[in-house]
């Protein structure tokens, strides 16, 4: 898995990746199950975004709705041109070796923030716990820098403080 | 009554003892290794499908 991601990126079909969601939660907190893999790729349009689909249609890879299935696991790849946030997300993620393979982790901050931006209640309870885990005032500059013109990355973030 | 005031505090402390079990459990789980992390997350993937096609 992770060698095909970083052939990707050999190859020049994406310019860098990294490791989000469950698993990125995972990195940070105790194991837990999920269903699939959620890569953020460093991307500038949907014409890249479209060849990443297409090398793996050619590749005979199952794509099955927004799932491209590598080695039997789903992975959903996430554009960075989306947004600010999952753009410096990749740019700031760190350097992890898994057996001997270079990888990346999106930060605990960021990790939070596309927490809070899917919102989900699952999201809600990764996020209080992931909270000692964080740099409270680089967590702060990440939302701030990041957030939409409603702030509402830091709206829900307030409302979570309040459950705490 | 009484009895119920019983089971009321026994099951109270029986989840008081539940949440430091699992937050001692969590501990450790915590400082694994990310390599072992994805083991057991693929391990209970592969239990979670064997369940779906029961």
């Amino acid at each position: 898995m992770l060698v095909t991601l970083n052939d990707l990126k050999k190859k020049r079909i994406i310019k860098d990746y990294a490791i989000a969601g469950g698993y990125a939660v995972s990195y940070y907190l105790e194991p837990a199950y999920t269903y699939d893999l959620d890569i953020l790729v460093l991307l500038d349009n949907d014409e890249e975004f479209h060849s990443l689909y297409e090398y793996f249609r050619r590749q005979g890879n199952k794509i099955e709705d927004i799932y491209i299935f590598i080695d039997d696991m789903p992975v959903q790849f996430l554009p960075s041109f989306i947004g600010k946030l999952f753009d410096n997300a990749i740019r700031n993620a760190r350097r992890v070796n898994v057996r001997g393979i270079n990888t990346k982790v999106v930060t605990v901050e960021y990790l939070i923030a596309l927490l809070l931006k899917a919102f989900r209640p699952k999201d809600k309870v990764r996020i209080a716990e992931l909270l000692n885990k964080a740099d409270k005032s680089l967590l702060n500059d990440v939302l701030v820098g990041c957030d939409d013109e409603k702030g509402l990355l830091q709206t829900r973030f307030k409302k979570i403080l309040t459950t705490l | 009554m009484m009895r119920k005031d019983s089971y009321k505090q026994d099951s109270k402390k029986y989840l008081q003892r539940f949440r430091e079990a699992r937050a001692v459990r969590a501990k450790k789980l915590e400082r694994l290794p990310f390599a072992k992390k994805v083991d057991i997350i693929e391990k209970m993937r592969a239990d979670a499908q064997l369940t779906r096609e029961a």
